[in-house]
């Protein structure tokens, strides 16, 4: 038998008594075979780490989107972890068939990355987590008041990040992941999960049950909240086992001898989309007075824009203001700010005032076809913008405090009476979304019209 | 004769520590450790031969490791201490499978520990992670039926044997695609280290 037979039957635990004692021979004796044993577990051991990220990868992108057609708030006539105990129950006995055992085997939880204070309990001994550490069924990570800490299931692209003072205990990781949240808050990203084997994630009020998505749940020992940012979450009391479909921009909670209660991300008369073609959906959420959005698009290609708009309609003369408290960009040329367009098509007349994330900030302007961008100032967030329509003209002011108010352009545009106010947010980058927090958000109608 | 089995603690004071250094922080030792991980895997494979077992057995190194950091002295051997302690992980993992009729060839491992002593010097370390680059490059460009067929074998220990049988070819078969598999990645990552300027 070959050298690299004789390893390999090593490596499967397969060699019988004679190829055994064939194999310390060559140990022992054969000039080199060291050398080559070593050098092929290491290559086996890379082959099987490489290819099973490799192997991932490709499941999740083949893997099948939520399929569903959820209406929001809608009460499902089954609770639906019954049918998901029989789907377990059926996918238990396929998995004798290799398949999902097979698929089960890539998930597995690590941390990705902390700040501040974190530990993860394990049985009766606790410790600082560190980047990097593997987590298993059973762990409690805990997060202190400047703690936060983001978990990652290697060989895919889900994410959980715990938000401070939280405690997340990890109750599965396969086959298919369940989390449970005792306190505090999450924001998940979930990559499309199998069918068979939907994450779970358990909070004291509820039940969350997600294909494939972007979520933020919080608990606290009242209620339960969850925000779907994109995708659907089944969402269900654990209580009286009431569930409901959670659509992206919406949220629903759910408290101890409270019915579940489902409404929008942002309140009236405010809404969001994409304007133009994003490489990735954006989206916009209330995070108490503050508002946070994220959204993709590259360069205005000076016809069309790209970004993610917040806005709400407003009838003749007015004017928009908005502190920007942060921009996380993923370019430097990333931008936030407020925004007033003739209508929400790619091409509309639109004036822009926004900040760049590697600092700037600029008066976007097209009134018709060309547009206008000017450099008025080198500032950075925080800082507040504001743009003003008064007949056909478009004022933009800036200021430090919200006080102090300076007017930094202004240009002619000849839209109708109803114009669209907001909220922009774009990446300058296709593949990555920006992220910027507003507060102090104000829309004024000029009570003249 | 059996495997000695020495503790973790043992493992900690035959490392080559100067008493004169001072502690270093939990964090930069892992951060350390963290470099060799995929040595210690393969190490922990070889001493295991069962992949998950090999990837917890490093996972509790890396918890011994930030449980002991003030044992270890600034200036001693990183990837030497974490190596004492994987084996020591994999003992107590064999020892408690021989509980479940697991049988342990106490030469053989002794063997093995001892060619990866003499073998798995720091240029061997750091190859390692200049192969798996290139191998990422390479696998992506594999097929998925080869791709399931390897990781069938290595990864999920299906023999030839079982192999055959859920795709309906021959052993032989079987043993012939995985070799061939291997050789042709073999030539790739070769090909891409000795001209990593063609395939960048």
């Amino acid at each position: 038998m070959s050298a690299p037979d004789l390893f390999d039957k090593f490596l499967q635990q397969s060699l019988t008594p004679e190829e055994a004692e064939q194999l310390k021979e060559l140990l022992k004796n054969e000039p080199g075979a060291g050398r080559q044993f070593v050098e092929y577990v290491n290559e086996t051991s890379l082959l099987v780490r490489v290819g099973s990220q490799v192997e991932s990868a490709r499941a999740v992108s083949k893997a099948p989107l939520v399929e569903e057609k959820a209406v929001e708030g809608t009460r499902l006539p089954v609770p639906w972890w019954r049918w998901a105990a029989l789907a377990a129950c059926v996918a238990i006995l396929l998995s004798a068939g290799g398949y999902l055992a097979h698929v089960a085997t890539q998930f597995r939880l690590a941390v990705a990355s902390r700040q501040g204070h974190v530990t993860v309990r394990r049985g009766h001994s606790e410790f600082p987590a560190q980047a990097g550490f593997k987590l298993k069924s059973g762990d409690a990570i805990k997060t202190g008041a400047d703690g936060r800490a983001v978990l990652k299931y290697v060989d895919e692209a889900t994410e959980v990040e715990l938000e401070a003072d939280s405690l997340l205990q990890v109750l599965q990781i396969k086959p298919g992941k369940q989390l449970e949240l005792v306190r505090g808050k999450i924001e998940a990203k979930v990559a499309p999960q199998p069918r068979q084997l939907a994450m779970m994630m358990v909070t004291p009020h509820a039940e969350a049950k997600v294909l494939g998505t972007e979520f933020l749940l919080s608990a606290d020992v009242n209620s339960t909240r969850l925000e779907v940012m994109e995708g659907a979450v089944q969402f269900a009391n654990r209580e009286d086992e009431k569930a409901i479909v959670v659509n992206g921009g919406f949220y629903a909670t759910v408290g101890r001898k409270a019915d579940l209660v489902a409404g929008s991300l942002l309140p009236a008369p405010w809404n969001s989309q994409d304007i133009g073609a994003v490489g990735l959906p954006g989206h916009a959420r209330l995070d108490g007075q503050q508002c946070r959005i994220k959204g993709a698009g590259k360069n205005n290609c000076r016809t069309k824009d790209q970004l993610h708009f917040v806005y709400q309609v407003l009838e003749g003369n007015g004017e928009i203001w908005a502190r920007v408290v942060d921009l996380e960009g993923t370019h430097k040329m990333a931008k936030a700010g407020v925004v007033i367009r003739e209508n929400l098509k790619s091409a509309a007349p639109h004036a822009f005032l926004f900040l760049r994330a590697g600092s700037g900030l600029v008066f976007e302007h097209r009134p018709q076809q060309e547009i206008k961008a000017d450099l008025v100032d080198s500032v950075s967030a925080p800082y507040w913008v504001r743009l003003a329509r008064k007949g056909d003209t478009i004022t933009a002011y800036k200021s430090a405090d919200g006080v102090n108010w300076t007017q930094t352009g202004s240009d002619r545009f000849k839209m109708g009476k109803r114009i669209y106010v907001g909220l922009g947010v774009s990446s300058w980058n296709n593949s990555k979304l920006a992220t910027s927090v507003f507060d102090n958000v104000k829309v004024i109608p000029d009570p003249a019209g | 004769m059996p495997p000695s089995y020495q503790s973790a603690e043992t493992a900690a004071e035959d490392s080559p520590v100067s008493p004169t250094r001072a502690v270093i922080a939990a964090e930069d030792l892992l951060r350390s450790a963290f470099k060799y991980q995929d040595a210690l895997v393969s190490y922990a494979y070889a001493l295991l031969q069962d992949w998950a077992l090999a990837q917890d057995a490093v996972q509790e190194t890396f918890i011994v490791l930030q449980k002991k950091h003030a044992e270890f002295r600034a200036g001693a051997n990183v990837y030497t201490w974490a190596r004492q302690i994987v084996r020591f992980e994999a003992l107590n993992m064999l020892r408690s499978r021989k509980r479940e009729a697991y049988y342990v060839d106490a030469e053989l491992f002794s063997l093995v520990e001892k060619q990866f002593e003499l073998h798995m010097d720091p240029e061997a370390v750091g190859q390692l992670e200049v192969k798996k680059a290139a191998l990422q490059q390479c696998m992506g460009r594999l097929d998925q039926d080869a791709l399931q067929l390897l990781l069938g074998f290595y990864k999920d220990s299906l023999s030839c044997e079982r192999l055959a049988a859920l795709r309906q070819k021959s052993v032989n078969a079987i043993r012939l695609s995985l070799s061939r598999i291997r050789a042709k990645l073999r030539d790739c990552v070769r090909h891409r280290l000795a001209f990593p300027e063609v395939n960048r």
